[in-house]
């Protein structure tokens, strides 16, 4: 009598095993397409008894995943969003410099070939006034590339404030995720956080370690915490009054740490660098040709003379610093004005048809910077530059795919939901439950034949 | 390693995706007949066309400043042949004219044709080009060089123009090469066989007919010296040409697609796309639950 019980008691530990299996293969099926969902698993375990007592009894469903992992996947994140935040900014500030009317060198050849014609005929007026036009539209190409550097620079910027308070937002929800595990054992909240997480690794970088109680610590790769527990650092975007635009700080409570020139990985960093390097370097190389043009141009000018044999005048007005030039520089409005100004002849008492003063403004074209090339290498290099740093970073954007799609592929081996998977193991636990149905219904109809018998 | 149906479609999709962006890029080059668009696309190649396009827009506006300065060397030579045909029939009216037979009325009707003669070579020694520069007066160019008695009022100024990579040439000829710098002034020669002609001074005529024949060598070898820019220029240009095509056919190896490699490639990439999009297919209708 008490062996049947035992038996039934087996039988009612089975079924209840069975069942929970098969709700976990349930669990796992529905959330197959779920993003971040990590599949779970349950293990049945014999029990220890005598031999005709044994039966198996389910532990706890347990969430599959490989921590190392979960970590090599928050970094290749941070290491994505920043290559994914600087390549398109490389290839829109690309895009803009390209898009901003003729090319600088073409400009530049329009000068020289306008110059050409004013060295054949000096005092024509039709070919003065050309080669006076062509000087403006260099330097109004200058001045619009210039200012579409500036744009792209802001607009780098205000993705960055952007991208600081979408991170503030996301380490709330981590260290609000943290509390709610350290109270429960939802799986579910885990998944949750991990997709924070990656979120969080993909704007700011740094790296997330689970704390002994459970907790994830958000650190960045300068030290910086940003998630301590159930506490919650904001990421600020802050004016800068020296340049006008934002830096970054990690605030908390009254502690404020600058991390502007420290953040290592995540869009954030990738804007950073467009928008502080990039972009720097880009309206740095505008600078430079502007101020060596309107220095070499200005000085040969100043030598020779105008048709009204006046020397000393600039062609450019006079630029002072080479931060700058770009957006600044201008023709002389005298000249803009009247092109018999245009310095084509010898200084006197050489006269009007003798062209020295354009000779002189022509050898400009084969003239050496001190950035090693000529004019036109400069003008070339503008956007050149900017091209060969796209066309780098759109090569590290992919390779950081490949690495990120590799993790993945990695993490959805161990945790990702497979339906066939799901589905075998659904039919095998409820043929499992239909076997210990039988098994219970064998043992009823045995104690009922004892008890009749009885 | 355990493969999820997911990745599985994941990764049949990625595949898909990346065949469509190569169809993509492979038939906007064969559209636009670009492989390099911009300098992103490949940097190096970018930056030698763009070199070779300056290099080719150089040359196109040194030959633009050439063709100009061609103009004014013909309007130039025009001049130069006219003071030559008129000193060469100056010479041979006074050859005539010392002829022992002529009377002093032969002599001062010669004198009146020689008169004409002198304004045509005036004229012609003041000759402007059509932006009104006068041609031999050397820097001076906007004030008549020659006056009424053909002193010269221009300077020895002369233009350069570029002619290649390697180095310019004088591109205009100043009038003082019809002046005593250069031999003997030129125009007065023949005012001063007009005057012995009125004058019926059979010594005078006979001291021009040597100055005209110097005037006259001194014509025809700056003639010479102009043929010899000319020349200078039309070599240029030829070589220009030659050089332009070289770099525009060094500009389309650099950026241009080959149409039929780009055929091909493009053939290609469809026939990857086609199995990707296959594989795709099988994939999720093997994977699809039932």
């Amino acid at each position: 009598m008490a062996d049947l019980l035992s038996l039934l008691s087996l039988g009612s530990a089975g079924l209840s095993a069975q069942h929970t299996g098969a709700s976990v293969a349930a669990n796992n099926a529905a959330n197959v397409n779920t993003v971040g969902y990590s599949r779970q698993r349950v293990d049945l375990r014999a029990e220890l008894a005598a031999p005709l007592v044994g039966g198996v009894r389910s532990g706890s469903p347990q969430r599959l995943e490989d921590r190392l992992l979960a970590r090599r996947e928050r970094d290749a994140a941070g290491a994505i969003g920043a290559s994914n935040a600087r390549a398109p900014a490389l290839a829109d500030l690309e895009a803009r410099l390209g898009n901003a009317g003729p090319p600088l060198e073409d400009r530049l050849s329009e000068v020289f070939a306008s110059l050409q014609r004013v060295a054949a005929s000096p005092t024509d007026p039709l070919v003065r006034d050309a080669a006076v036009t062509s000087f403006g539209e260099l330097a109004a190409g200058l001045r619009a590339r210039a200012a579409e550097v500036a744009s792209a620079r802001s607009d780098s910027d205000a993705r960055i404030v952007d991208g600081a308070r979408a991170a503030t937002k996301l380490a709330a929800e981590i260290a609000s995720l943290n509390k709610s595990i350290a109270t429960s054992d939802d799986p579910v909240l885990r998944d949750r956080r991990d997709l924070a997480a990656g979120k969080l690794g993909e704007l700011v970088g740094g790296s997330g370690r689970i704390d002994p109680d459970g907790a994830m610590r958000w650190v960045l790769s300068d030290g910086a915490v940003v998630v301590d527990g159930k506490r919650a650092a904001a990421i600020t975007a802050t004016t800068d009054p020296a340049t006008g635009l934002h830096k970054v700080e990690i605030v908390d409570g009254t502690s404020r740490r600058d991390v502007t020139n420290t953040l290592a990985a995540g869009s954030l960093s990738g804007e950073l660098a467009f928008r502080d390097v990039d972009s720097v370097a880009a309206a740095a190389n505008l600078d430079q040709l502007a101020f060596d043009l309107a220095q070499a141009a200005n000085a040969t000018h100043q030598a020779n003379a105008g048709l009204d044999g006046v020397t000393g005048r600039n062609l450019f007005t006079p630029i002072g610093t080479v931060a700058g030039a770009a957006a600044s520089i201008a023709l002389d409005p005298a000249l803009a004005a009247d092109s018999e100004l245009l310095a084509s002849a010898a200084p006197p008492p050489a006269g009007p048809g003798t062209n020295a003063g354009v000779v002189g403004l022509l050898a400009l074209r084969t003239v050496t910077l001190t950035s090693g090339g000529t004019l036109s290498d400069a003008a070339i290099n503008v956007l050149g530059a900017v091209g060969t740093s796209a066309a780098e970073a759109a090569a590290d954007a992919a390779r950081d795919a490949d690495i990120s799609d590799h993790i993945a592929g990695l993490r959805d081996s161990l945790s990702g939901v497979d339906l066939n998977e799901e589905l075998a193991k659904l039919v095998h636990f409820q043929h499992a439950s239909e076997a210990m149905t039988k098994f219970l219904s064998t043992i009823d109809g045995m104690l009922s034949d004892l008890l009749a018998r009885i | 390693m355990r493969i999820t149906g997911n990745r599985v479609l994941d990764l049949a999709s990625q595949a898909t995706s990346r065949a469509q962006a190569d169809v993509a890029d492979r038939s906007n080059q064969l559209t636009s007949g670009l492989r390099v668009n911009k300098p992103s696309d490949d940097p190096l190649a970018w930056a030698q066309a763009r070199r070779a396009a300056v290099h080719h827009a150089t040359s196109t506006g040194r030959g633009e400043g050439l063709a100009l300065g061609r103009g004014q060397l013909v309007d130039t030579e025009r001049a130069l042949t006219t003071l030559g045909d008129v000193f060469a029939e100056g010479k041979t009216l006074a050859i005539q004219a010392a002829s022992a037979g002529y009377s002093a009325d032969d002599r001062a009707a010669l004198g009146s044709q020689v008169e004409a003669m002198y304004a045509t070579a005036l004229a012609a020694a003041n000759t402007r080009t059509s932006a009104g520069e006068y041609v031999l007066a050397g820097g001076a160019s906007t004030t008549q060089p020659f006056d009424a008695a053909g002193n010269y009022g221009g300077d020895a100024d002369t233009r350069s123009l570029e002619l290649d990579e390697r180095g310019a040439a004088r591109s205009t000829i100043a009038g003082s090469s019809l002046t005593s710098a250069e031999g003997i002034d030129v125009l007065p020669t023949l005012a001063r066989l007009r005057t012995a002609l009125a004058a019926n001074d059979l010594t005078g005529i006979t001291t021009a007919i040597g100055e005209l024949d110097t005037a006259h060598q001194q014509i025809t070898r700056t003639r010479e010296h102009l043929g010899g820019i000319l020349s200078a220029i039309d070599d240029a240009d030829g070589a220009r040409g030659a050089l332009e095509e070289t770099l525009t056919s060094r500009i389309t190896d650099l950026v241009e697609v080959d149409l039929v490699s780009g055929a091909n490639q493009l053939a290609r990439s469809a026939n990857a796309l086609t199995a990707a999009q296959a594989v795709s297919a099988k994939l999720a209708s093997l994977l699809a639950p039932r």
